[in-house]
């Protein structure tokens, strides 16, 4: 369904289902965008970013960006725009652990926020409390304290996110300097990113690792010291999860789901699939059905 | 087998009652002669085949409730029972369940709005 509403207190909302979309804009406010089924992808300057339904991307203020949907099948956007005076509010309520901080993250400087500009994984609560927030939208609600509410809550579940993703990933780094913590884990979510996006493809080291502005060893390294796994076993770890959602929520044969998540081998997918969900890709299929 | 019937016990009725119906939706039936001392009055919501007794608690038995209330939507229950008067808490809390949210009545008995979630789905 589509809507765009602006609360008095000047949060907004966007939600938009399209097959087809092109648009080049800039931020107002530090924004969540959401791709609750398919795919949008997002450039900005030289980054291509792509959202799925298991992740989500942080606009900052004053970000520019071009915006696409290309798809055979309706893609469902959904938008927030936060406040700076709501954000403010929140944070001073829910201020980060101050030795975590990246960026500027929870701090108040020239009266902006800023977070790390990446992609994130959509976590289960906040997924919950996206798809009831839409629900009640699409239902017409009007209450803003409750909509707020559901607000208020997406930016609570945002902050674990980023203390789980961002601020404890960088406590991992071995290095004693914080700024070279915090330099190192912006350069590996670039990575990340670039898997997220290119999950599909062949992805050389070499590419992921200039993508990231680092040497070979020094990502592998690192990378694994943050995430507790190698670039490789991420991006078999992401293709298994999309896999999930396409069995989930298409009705593709399982042939298909192998070569659209970037596997080659339908056997080796199924074994690798097995192993992670104790599950093979056919019965969990059916285990939803029933 | 199956349950059917948890008791609260309230120190004045009337006002339980009202706090029930008026506050948090349910209904009440025709009272229940339980034993020889207590009438029951059974409150149930959503027409479920689940109930509790108020209680009139007229000794001092102390005799404290905790009753969790399942929700699909723990922040807009947790809003409209605020909206109602109904005095939480605290802020609805992330478990390993899912989100809850805790409010007492006037007699010390605990509530807990709870909606489960299942982590492991996408």
């Amino acid at each position: 369904m589509d809507y765009s509403k602006t609360l008095r207190n000047n949060n907004k909302i966007f939600s938009e289902t399209r097959a087809h979309r092109y648009q080049t804009q800039c931020t107002a406010d530090l924004s969540f965008r959401f791709a609750l089924t398919g795919n949008e992808q997002f450039q900005m300057g030289r980054r291509e970013l792509s959202i799925y339904p298991d992740s989500f991307l942080l606009l900052n203020k004053g970000t520019q960006y071009t915006s696409k949907i290309d798809s055979d099948t309706p893609v469902e956007s959904f938008s927030i725009a936060f406040d700076q005076a709501f954000l403010q509010d929140f944070n001073q309520a829910y201020s980060l652990p101050a030795s975590k901080l990246l960026d500027n993250a929870g701090k108040t400087t020239s009266d902006v926020l800023d977070f790390n500009e990446t992609i994130y994984p959509l976590s289960a609560d906040m997924r919950l409390n996206i798809r009831h927030l839409k629900q009640h939208l699409d239902d017409g609600v009007q209450d803003e304290l409750l909509i707020n509410e559901y607000l208020h809550h997406s930016l609570i579940n945002y902050y674990r996110i980023y203390t789980n993703e961002i601020a404890d990933k960088a406590e991992k780094l071995n290095f004693t300097n914080q700024t070279t913590r915090i330099e190192i884990l912006k350069r590996l979510n670039l990575a990340k990113d670039y898997m997220y996006t290119n999950y599909n493809k062949n992805i050389s080291l070499e590419e992921l690792a200039k993508h990231a502005y680092l040497s070979v060893n020094h990502l592998l390294r690192t990378f694994k010291q943050a995430f507790n796994l190698s670039p490789h076993q991420f991006l078999i770890q992401l293709r298994l999860q999309r896999s999930r959602i396409l069995l989930k929520t298409t009705r593709y044969p399982i042939n298909e789901i192998v070569c659209l998540v970037g596997f080659e081998c339908p056997s080796s997918f199924i074994r690798l699939f097995k192993n992670r969900y104790s599950i093979t890709p056919q019965k969990y299929r059916q285990s939803l059905s029933k | 087998m199956k349950i059917k019937y948890t008791q609260i016990f309230v120190k004045d009725m009337e006002e339980a009652i009202s706090f029930f119906t008026k506050k948090l939706g349910f209904c009440a039936s025709d009272k229940i002669a339980f034993d020889k001392e207590n009438d029951q009055i059974p409150m149930r919501i959503n027409n479920a085949d689940q109930y509790v007794n108020l209680v009139e608690d007229k000794g001092e038995s102390g005799f404290k409730s905790r009753i969790i209330l399942s929700t699909d939507d723990c922040l807009k229950d947790y809003h409209n029972l605020k909206t109602m008067g109904v005095d939480f808490k605290g802020q609805p809390q992330y478990l390993a369940v899912g989100l809850c949210a805790e409010f007492n009545d006037n007699y010390g008995n605990a509530y807990v709005l709870l909606e489960e979630r299942n982590y492991n789905e996408l």
